[in-house]
């Protein structure tokens, strides 16, 4: 009897033992920081038509493969190496533990709502957790290679191999599937009750949220493409410099042209203009109705990251580390910020820039 | 000595090591136990220009070389990021050298840069060094290629540090080097010939194949070609993926099918298919040159064919040859029954001819018989004239403004020799030499590359090749008639293809031949030159369509010619009738002169070139490590080493530092610390440092004890030449030993030590083949203390191969080592690498006498493994016959003992080099019995 109780203590000892350091390290399944989006917007407009200055500069533990501007207060950022945290944005700090559901990278997400969808491609695996709950909401696994993730209403749609799933946002529980002839290009676009995705050979397929095909759109672009949505519109870029302008909802296109330079960043719909940077530095503004080259602006190498709009301002970051703030009407530049090493990636917050360079440094200005 | 006992006096050996290796390196630098010398003959006086994305580093003299460097990297620069979709914002340093000789003095690399190096890249501070060879075209394509090494290495290196991967993967050497010649320029008719030949002589290697690592510029050129043939069929996008998706995937070809849906060795059987395809057609319209009376050469590389007439008047073939495995020059007679090859010159075993430059130097003789030839001697070409009858150098050309030296050729008058040079400054011009003076007149000097000249039949012009008649760089070169009288240049026509070698013919005074790949390889034409037509048309003629390449020509009678041309990846002299080809119908070509305007060297504009400031010593780590050891006599073991250099790797200074305390009041006495500065900047590499170590020790002639030194050190290693040097070091120390039985010593002592090092030998997979290595080395150590000689080391190491054929050597080493007096060290000399059949430890003294006799030949090609997925096995098999003799000892010399027997040596994966020996032994009045089988890694002395 004795000896039982000594090893039902020592057992009991090595099992807390073991939950305290999977909790110091890291490894409990939330991020212990409640946060309600519900109301609050994702990213501000603010006019940055006046330069906005450097607030802070820090180290973030690894190399980002996103980061979200949450509200006006916290971004969240997710990492190749798996992990998801919280970046006080006031402070220029971490907020709350590092929680690494995956070892591996994460590889799609989608924010909607309180929900983060998120998957990894290595892993096979694809989560949804509630910031505001603080908890995983459920998990598949062992799935083949998961792309990217989309999100109408109460159901997720998610890529697995040629197939696109549909299941129940909130519990994952499988509903329908949809295979396509050949592989998937981009992440899907979403407008009204239309889910589309580019394919390899450069097409633009449609589908209900029911998952029944519509008429799909033949674009010849390369597989290596980039594509936004505004609205109805849907604009596409390619590694060879095609540029398209699809209207998603009737299935037509509306503009396609061919610029020098390939295209490594999404173009950037705004009221009658599609804006594009391609090729060595260059930032075109066209009409797609017209055809009409607005304006055009020379600056200095690649761009491989999304443009952005704060009012009447897009913002260009050139990968070599100058982010350039152009009139959205005349391309006139207004003003410029240098960082000292490549961009990585880039979003707007409710006032300002949120910039992450190569070295893992992320950098405000507002 | 039993086991316990050798244990414990390598652990007590492992500090002091690591102490040797960092003050070793004093003066060892580039310079190992044998091994050739890089000798920094020139002071550059280095300069800096900062672009936006590149220190250019440059030297005075070259300030125009730099500019159009820096233009070149930016402009690569630009196109590559947007080919990688990466860019880096760290600054470049690119390292440029005005010729390939001033860049064999680079202290970038440690070691000898071989001819056929044309530029690196250093991973660890990413330096790209690149030499001009005279070329525009040429040095933007290094460039380039240069750069898409360091686009390759960051995108993989990008990718691997964001998913935490601890070391970047290696992408085989086919696709990083294939990929540097694809995105750095054209499929070119030199690319074509090597895979035309690949693919006829049936060469052409999978790309996993150990054979396509040995096969050295063929791996570029199949690397080129199969990404070539992805990115048509795939795209450029899809070779960027490979680079991009790689971690998602278990190794190379998993990734290539991740990518492209194919696995890899079906891609290869595609692209196999494809390329002979595209051969199929030209091969039935071609002529394939092979093995016939009309071959003159089949071993080695054999180039450069210049006539001779003895006295008799026979016709000899005069020619580069490497058949040897080093450069010669040769000669056998044109009579086809006496094809018995005489040796004229050995080439590139001693300090006057250090290097013939095979395939670019070419060489000539004159009518009345005067060999005309270039060689490297010290830190410029020198061109040496022979009388072939007699075989004594008659005179030599040299100037210290002139660098490099191609072609000579001499006029029909037997008093000049035209030839192209590059100066100091990197530019590639003609010159005329009188050979009776000592002086040169230069007849082109500008930016463009002049080369290839021959004299007019009246020695009244000069016939050569050059890119001045270009509008832009395109790699495209034009023949051009200069005469000597008026200096007036003349372009023969002018084409988008690359004419060379012009030669005139010898029964017809209008009418050169050349050498064009219009027809997509090299091949030689003709053109017609007459004063009676307009000059904008010529008429030019396809003489031959050999299926490869021709590399020179020698136009012999009328209807016949002597050519190199490239057959089973090396060229051989042929005899070339006319009459076996179906020549072309001559064409008219047309040509505007008025267009003819050379392009204009590109500078970088000043909105990029931001700063010029001389170059300072700004220094950076290359090394950095620690180790921590366990030792259960010696406790914990910990330390670490530090290496900084500058940019240049002139200077480097080492550090170490380490503690072997037991106890913490020991903790500041027992640090371990030594520095050592090492300065390459000259010709003699110096070297200072300081040292403390305090160590328990076992030593086997004073059992354990503790030694606690301290000291300066320093020393002078001098090239003689490239082959020999001297090394001289001193160490100047305070030594305290305590022997724990209330035994101590101290004392001061001196040591010197002098070294002379001879090296020419000629290496093949497993070991040397060729030529002579020789050590010699005395060292007393002198105690300041008490006055007297404290010990003496001599040693003599002498190693000699003879070479019976051409893969066949004998091969003998001598080597006596006395080490004698106090603190004097054992030596152990059995095993695979001493006197084969006994234990390392078996023969051991502070003595020793050893004498090894090997015959070294060819076995076997391979042994090979062969799985679904690639094979395994030791490739090429050599075997040995050998006879070892020795013993050593420390106070009496006793009887040889030795050993007889037979050994393989195989290299595995390319690299390591597995050794068999099975033999007996022997006393020298009886053989044993047994039989012993030993087994070890490692090349043959």
């Amino acid at each position: 009897m004795m000896s039982t109780n000594k090893y039902f203590v020592r057992t009991a000892g090595g099992l807390l033992l073991t939950l305290l350091v999977l909790a110091a390290s890291g490894c409990v399944g939330k991020l212990q920081y409640s946060i309600d989006l519900s109301e609050e917007p994702v990213s501000g407009s603010r006019d940055l038509t006046v330069q906005p200055v450097l607030q802070w500069s820090a180290k973030m533990i690894s190399p980002p493969v996103a980061i979200e501007v949450l509200n006006q207060d916290l971004a969240l950022i997710l990492s190749y190496r798996g992990e998801i945290y919280l970046w006080d944005l006031n402070q220029g700090q971490r907020q709350g533990r590092v929680w690494q559901p995956y070892r591996q990278p994460i590889s799609n997400h989608c924010i909607d709502g309180n929900r983060l969808y998120f998957s990894s491609i290595i892993d096979g695996l694809i989560s949804a957790y509630d910031f505001s709950l603080q908890k995983k909401l459920w998990r598949n696994r062992k799935l083949k290679a998961p792309g990217a993730i989309a999100v109408i209403d109460s159901l997720v749609f998610y890529q697995e191999q040629r197939n696109i799933v549909a299941g129940n946002a909130a519990n994952g529980k499988f509903i329908a599937r949809r295979a396509l002839p050949v592989d998937f290009a981009s992440e899907f676009y979403i407008s009204g009750g239309t889910i589309a995705v580019f394919s390899t050979t450069g097409n633009l397929h449609r589908f209900t949220t029911g998952l029944e095909p519509l008429e799909p759109l033949s674009l010849d672009l390369d597989q290596s493409l980039s594509a936004a949505i505004t609205g109805d519109r849907i604009a596409a870029g390619d590694a060879h410099g095609r540029l398209v302008v699809c209207d998603l909802a009737a299935g037509q296109l509306i503009y396609a042209t061919k610029l020098d330079g390939p295209i490594y960043t999404s173009p950037l719909i705004n009221d009658e203009l599609v804006i594009c940077a391609h090729g060595s530095g260059f930032v075109s503004a066209i009409n797609p109705e017209s055809g009409e080259l607005q304006w055009q602006f020379q600056g200095q190498g690649l761009v491989n990251q999304p443009l952005l709009i704060a009012g009447n301002v897009i913002i260009v970051p050139f990968a070599r580390g100058r982010i350039v703030a152009l009139d959205r009407l005349t391309g006139r530049e207004l003003w410029h910020h240098d960082t000292e090493y490549v961009i990585r990636s880039l979003d707007l917050t409710s006032d300002g820039l949120l910039i992450a360079d190569r070295r893992n440094r992320l950098h405000y200005l507002r | 000595m039993n086991k316990t006992q050798s244990v414990k006096y390598r652990g007590g050996l492992s500090v002091l090591s690591l102490a040797i290796i960092v003050l070793l390196p004093v003066v060892m630098t580039g310079q190992f136990y044998f091994g050739r010398n890089k000798i920094q003959y020139e002071d550059f006086d280095w300069q800096v220009l900062e672009t936006e994305h590149f220190y250019l580093y440059y030297y005075t003299g070259e300030e125009q070389l730099g500019q159009v460097a820096a233009y070149f990297a930016e402009e690569a620069f630009g196109e590559l990021e947007l080919k990688f979709n990466c860019t880096f914002s760290r600054k470049i340093p690119l390292v440029v050298y005005s010729n390939h000789i001033h860049f064999q003095q680079t202290n970038i690399l440690p070691y000898h840069i071989p001819e056929g190096v044309g530029g690196f890249i250093e991973y660890i501070k990413k330096r790209v060094v690149i030499p001009f060879n005279g070329n525009m075209f040429d040095f933007r394509k290094v460039i380039r290629h240069e750069m898409v090494h360091a686009f390759t290495h960051a995108k993989i290196s990008y990718v691997s540090s964001d998913i935490g991967m601890w070391e970047s993967p290696n992408f085989p050497l086919w696709f990083t080097e294939g990929l540097a010649d694809l995105w750095s320029g054209n499929w070119d008719s030199q690319a074509e010939m090597v895979i035309r030949d690949a693919l006829l002589y049936d060469h052409l290697y999978p790309l996993d194949s150990e054979a396509l690592y040995r096969a050295g510029f063929l791996l570029y050129k199949e690397g080129q070609s199969f990404l070539g043939y992805f990115e048509e069929t795939y795209g450029t996008d899809d070779i960027r993926r490979l680079m991009e998706d790689y971690w998602r995937y278990e190794n190379f070809e998993q990734t290539i099918k991740g990518v492209t849906g194919k696995e890899f060795t079906t891609l290869m059987l595609d692209w196999r298919l494809a390329l002979k395809k595209q051969m199929a057609e030209p091969l039935q319209q071609d002529f394939v040159i092979g093995n016939g009376e009309n071959q003159l050469t089949k071993t080695g590389t054999n180039v450069s064919p210049a006539l001779y007439y003895d006295h008799l008047g026979n016709q000899h073939l005069v020619y580069l040859s490497s058949r040897s495995g080093y450069t010669d020059i040769l000669s056998q007679s044109l009579d086809v029954d006496d094809r018995k090859k005489k040796t004229v010159l050995k080439g590139e075993r001693g300090a006057e001819f250090e290097s013939l430059h095979i395939t670019q130097s070419g060489l000539n003789v004159s009518r009345d018989g005067k060999l005309a030839y270039v060689t490297k001697s010290g830190q410029q070409d020198v061109i040496r004239v022979v009388d072939l009858a007699t075989r004594k150098e008659i005179t030599s050309f040299s100037h210290p403004q002139i660098i490099s030296i191609r072609t000579p050729v001499w006029s029909h008058d037997d008093a000049k020799i035209v030839f192209s040079a590059q100066n100091f400054n990197g530019l590639a011009d003609l010159y005329i030499w009188t050979v009776d003076s000592s002086t040169a007149i230069r007849l082109t000097a500008d930016i463009y590359c002049d080369s290839d000249p021959a004299f007019s039949p009246d020695d009244s012009a000069v016939v050569f090749v050059s890119d001045r008649g270009r509008e832009i760089l395109d790699g495209g070169t034009d023949l051009f008639i200069l005469d000597l009288a008026t200096r007036q240049l003349k372009m023969l026509f002018k084409d988008e293809y690359q004419e060379k070698y012009p030669r005139w013919s010898t029964a017809d005074q209008q009418l050169i031949y050349f050498i064009s790949d219009r027809s997509g390889t090299p091949n030689i034409w003709s053109v017609r030159i007459s004063d009676n037509e307009p000059r904008h048309i010529v008429q030019l003629q396809q003489l031959t369509n050999v299926h490869t390449g021709i590399h020179d020509i020698v136009p012999l009678a009328a209807d016949s010619l002597l050519v190199s041309s490239f057959q089973e990846y090396n060229f051989q002299i042929h005899r070339l009738p006319l009459s076996e080809f179906s020549v072309s119908t001559p064409i008219d070509t047309t040509f505007s002169r008025s267009t003819v305007k050379g392009w204009s060297p590109p500078t970088i504009p000043t909105t990029i070139s931001r700063k010029k400031e001389p170059y300072k010593l700004r220094y950076s780590l290359d090394l950095a490590q620690t180790a921590v050891a366990y030792d259960p006599i010696y406790g914990v073991l910990g330390g670490a080493q530090l290496s900084i250099s500058d940019l240049l790797g002139n200077r480097y200074y080492h550090f170490l530092l380490t503690n072997t305390a037991q106890t913490s009041g020991d903790f500041l006495g027992r640090f371990n610390f030594a520095v050592t500065m090492v300065d390459l900047t000259g010709r003699s590499n110096l070297a200072l440092g300081i040292f403390h170590f305090a160590n328990d020790y076992f030593d086997p002639y004073q059992a354990f004890y503790f030694e606690r030194t301290y000291g300066i050190r320093g020393g002078i290693n001098y090239p003689l030449d490239v082959f020999r040097r001297l090394e001289f070091s001193g160490t100047f120390w305070y030594s305290y030993k305590d022997f724990y039985f209330n035994n101590t010593r101290s004392t001061v002592l001196l040591s010197n030590f002098v070294s002379f090092i001879h090296d020419n030998s000629l290496w093949y997979y497993t070991g040397p083949i060729d030529g002579w290595r020789l050590r010699l080395t005395i060292g007393p150590t002198i105690d300041l203390k008490k006055s007297r000689l404290h010990n003496l080391t001599g040693l003599i190491d002498s190693r000699y191969y003879l070479r019976i054929r051409q893969f066949v050597t004998f091969a003998q080493r001598t080597m006596i080592w006395i080490n004698d007096g106090e603190d004097i060290r054992r030596y152990y000399i059995g095993g695979s690498w001493g006197i084969r059949g006994y234990n390392l430890y078996d023969i051991y003294g502070s003595k020793y006498m050893m004498f090894n006799q090997e015959l070294r030949f060819p076995l076997a090609h391979s042994l090979m493994l062969n799985f679904s997925r690639g094979g395994i096995g030791v490739s090429p098999i050599r075997g040995a016959l050998f006879v070892d003799a020795g013993n050593a000892w420390d106070n009496e010399r006793p009887d040889l003992i030795g050993s007889m027997g037979f050994g393989l040596r195989g290299l595995f994966l390319g690299g390591v080099v597995l050794r068999l020996d099975i033999g007996r032994h022997t006393d020298f009045k009886t053989i044993d019995r047994d039989w012993f089988v030993q087994f070890f890694f490692g090349w043959d002395y």
